[in-house]
């Protein structure tokens, strides 16, 4: 009996050692690299994404990583390039008026939406009046774009290709808000199959499970390469790093830094940014913080190097006031930042009274791992100033409801995302503003930042929002941290892979390589 | 047919009960769905807006009626999130799952049997001490763990697995039904090893009793008083121990669905707490604790038909 279970092991871990082989040499066939050849057209990929879309209406989705995915289905008037300038797309061409007052837009022919229908100014007005919250019924599902509207006065259709937005006050910044989708104004099912006018057209969604997408073929523009995109949606980026390991993913943003090392043989890393601010946020508006000596010392405290070098293998562009440098001339490269510097820390927590320790909370998004590993770091930063910090996890409804809102917390570890214009980044930090969560409070800043809304002339906008940054630094807002690396793993036999300096995938650019 | 009666009486006060707990329970913890839905950038007026047209600003105990009085025909109302009727919702998942829990608990019973009883014949022999081992590793493993592991060596390495291959069994029935094999296997690892050990020691346990020796001393062979005295009498707790494991299979495994990326209850169960989603939340609630209590009433009726005693 027992020899015959000891030769049944024998057997099985034979042909199991057999078989390991035989996969081992599968692997082997795989041609390396095709340096960027040339694009074929047609061909079928899956992009895996972490995050369930929360709408498929371009209007009332939220989560940047709905709008990721829906990049390829709509567009607005203009869509942004891959450099971060806005280009034409619904529309032909647009002016400005001198006195920033009223935006003209030239609507290109024959835009098809992807149910055959033409484009129309009744459309825009539509679209453009949803967005802002202008319409006289809204659907109260619809996330009102406060950029909008507060800008904007009036939409109207002059002839039948000429929409004319005019503002209530004189504002240069507003084209990055008129990327918001253009949808056909007499549609009711934008929920459940959206229509737009992008490269690719919906073709089915399962909750928790794929957004499909195909190529449109009346897309006015350079047409997609490829036939047909499937979003697949995994429950974080541990059960997709399995089947990017048995090759069945194409794309995959989101990878951390070990993952992205194990994957280097069989996917290209693709290095980009995340496009957001992430920091320490501390409420200004509570002790300790309420001090700013306080905040001060834990700029000083916080090791921002070492975090990139633990978290991120060092990759990651650190900030040093409460702007990117994906914000391109706004952003103010003269900064020099807190220097990492325990004795500084120390002095200036003994001058604001706290020269025995101190204790803090620290309340942190569970759902992000990457914040709450930033958090650890901190903690273990702050031990060395007599800081103890304590992490309390709570998940994002939680965090979004007690802290981002109802402001009662002491310190978080978040990033914050933004749309291209200069004054979304920084609008929340106005005395006044409803998104002012560390309720940061500064009469300068608010006048400079009105200032710099309705200057027109770009060198003095320029100077104004540089101006901002700085008061942010001095003031000590928050500890700013970085603008973390977005690590992308790319199929060998694609191309065309692009990061934007927001937050989106476009599959237009993507192709299999031609063999 | 009393006991019938009596035990969809205690199903319908049992449901009522939970139902009203989770309700509660969900108007304590922060955030609600039109926070949840309209993101960071909301103002306060938009936010009460969509409070409004999903009816979260009444009493508590309003909405619990409300939806009760739904819920009583039939009609489990639309998920907050995805707008989507939270019948059809569930319905959707629940072909995964149960085919989940239907191949894990064939596996339980076809292989704790045999390895609970393989080791008793000496107990603390040879034998025995390797089905302990073995379960000791069975319940140590960690289920996610578990899940890469397989996935690694039969997916990966051996390809007799299509890794993230799940179909909708509509699609492919065939492909449904061999995909899920694995990860049911992923599921009824610790439960095997708990199982192996509970009827290890339970038939140990009856084997020293007095009856046992008498049949011994009848002339009954060894197998024949395994299978014909002590089995029955071990039958009583085991049965009680499989009708939870089906409970709990039956609710869907979170941390399986999301190894093999499943699309199943849990996941869903989940996404909807986080995510505010009342209406689904309640129904999955009430479509477990329904298979708990309904798993429960089974094992009472097998009691009476092993043990005519229980009445």
């Amino acid at each position: 009996m027992k020899r015959k279970l000891l030769l049944a092991l024998l057997m099985f871990s034979v042909t199991t050692a057999l078989c390991a082989c035989k996969g081992g040499t599968d692997k082997g066939d795989t041609p390396g690299d095709i340096s960027s050849g040339t694009p074929a057209v047609g061909g079928e990929i899956v992009v895996g994404i972490t995050q369930d879309l929360d709408s498929l209406d371009p209007h009332v989705a939220v989560a940047a990583g709905t709008d990721e995915v829906l990049f390829n289905v709509f567009e607005g008037l203009v869509k942004p390039d891959k450099d971060g300038n806005f280009v034409e797309a619904v529309a032909e061409s647009y002016v400005i008026s001198e006195d920033a007052m009223t935006y003209t837009f030239t609507l290109r022919e024959n835009v098809k939406f992807h149910n055959g229908k033409v484009v129309t100014v009744e459309d825009v007005v539509y679209s453009v009046k949803r967005c802002a919250g202008l319409l006289d019924v809204q659907d109260p599902n619809v996330l009102v774009d406060s950029a909008l509207s507060g800008a904007i006065s009036e939409v109207v259709a002059t002839d039948a290709h000429t929409v004319v937005i005019k503002l209530k006050a004189a504002n240069t910044e507003l084209l990055p808000f008129l990327t918001c989708a253009i949808i056909p104004c007499d549609y009711e099912n934008q929920a459940t199959a959206p229509v737009g006018t992008g490269p690719f057209k919906f073709v089915s969604y399962a909750p928790l499970e794929s957004f499909v997408v195909e190529k449109n073929p009346d897309y006015y523009g350079t047409p997609a390469y490829l036939d047909k995109v499937t979003f697949k949606v995994y429950a974080n980026s541990d059960a997709a790093f399995l089947e990017l390991m048995a090759g069945k993913v194409h794309v995959f943003p989101y990878l951390t830094e070990e993952q992205a090392a194990q994957l280097s043989q069989k996917y290209t890393i693709e290095v980009g940014t995340m496009n957001l601010v992430q920091a320490m946020f501390l409420n200004n508006g509570v002790a300790p913080f309420d001090d700013v000596r306080v905040r001060q010392a834990f700029c000083h405290a916080v090791n921002r190097q070492e975090i990139l070098d633990m978290l991120s293998g060092g990759r990651g562009t650190l900030i040093n006031s409460g702007m990117t440098p994906g914000l391109a001339s706004y952003y103010n490269d003269t900064i020099a930042g807190y220097e990492y510097s325990v004795e500084k820390a120390k002095q200036l927590l003994a001058d604001a009274g706290y020269a025995n320790g101190l204790e803090i909370t620290l309340t942190v998004p569970s759902n992000y791992q990457y914040h709450m590993d930033t958090a650890q770091v901190i903690v273990e930063q702050l031990k060395k100033v007599g800081v103890t910090a304590k992490i309390v996890p709570v998940e994002w409804a939680t965090w979004l409801s007690d802290v981002y809102k109802g402001r009662d917390y002491q310190a978080t570890v978040v990033g914050l995302d933004f749309n291209l214009a200069p004054s979304d980044v920084v609008k929340r930090y106005n005395s006044t503003a409803s998104n002012n969560f560390m309720n940061y409070n500064n009469a300068e800043f608010d006048a400079t930042f009105a200032k710099a809304l309705a200057a027109v002339e770009e060198q003095e906008k320029i100077a104004a929002y540089k101006d901002l940054q700085k008061f942010l630094y001095e003031d000590a807002a928050s500890v700013y941290i970085q603008d973390p690396a977005l690590l992308t793993a790319v199929s060998k036999e694609l191309g065309g892979y692009t990061f934007y300096p927001v937050y989106v995938q476009d599959m237009a650019l993507v192709y299999y390589k031609e063999k | 047919m009393k006991f019938i009666l009596k035990k969809i009486g205690t199903l319908i006060i049992t449901l009522v009960i939970i139902s009203f707990l989770s309700f509660l329970a969900f108007s304590l913890i922060p955030g609600d769905a039109a926070v949840a839905n309209l993101g960071m950038d909301a103002d306060e007026a938009a936010v009460e807006a969509l409070r409004e047209e999903l009816g979260l600003n009444r009493p508590v105990i309003v909405q619990y009626g409300d939806w009760l009085f739904s819920a009583l025909q039939g009609d489990f109302g639309e998920s907050t999130q995805y707008h989507l009727p939270v019948s059809e919702l569930v319905a959707k998942r629940l072909p995964a799952t149960i085919t989940l829990a239907i191949y894990s608990m064939i596996i339980i019973t076809l292989v704790s049997f045999p390895l609970g009883m393989l080791g008793t014949k000496k107990p603390d022999g040879a034998m025995d001490t390797a089905v302990t081992v073995l379960s000791q590793i069975g319940m140590a493993v960690p289920q996610f763990f578990l899940g890469i592991l397989l996935t690694f060596f039969f997916g990966i390495l051996l390809n007799w697995f299509t890794v993230g291959g799940y179909v909708n069994p509509q699609e492919d029935l065939g492909g449904f039904l061999s995909f899920l094999l694995l990860p049911a296997v992923a599921v009824a690892v610790p439960k095997c090893a708990t199982m192996t050990r509970y009827i290890r020691n339970a038939v140990v346990a009856q084997k020293k009793m007095d009856y046992v020796r008498t049949a011994r001393g009848k002339g009954n062979s060894e197998k024949r008083l395994l299978l014909n005295h002590v089995l029955i009498n071990v039958m009583m707790p085991v049965v009680t121990m499989l009708a939870m494991m089906a409970a709990d299979v039956l609710a869907g495994s979170i941390v399986v669905e999301q190894v093999f990326n499943i699309p199943g209850l849990g996941r869903l169960l989940i996404t909807s707490i986080s995510n505010r989603d009342y209406p689904v939340v309640q129904a999955i609630v009430i479509y477990i604790a329904s298979t708990v209590v309904i798993m429960n009433t089974l094992a009472d009726i097998m009691y009476q038909k092993l043990d005519p005693r229980v009445r």
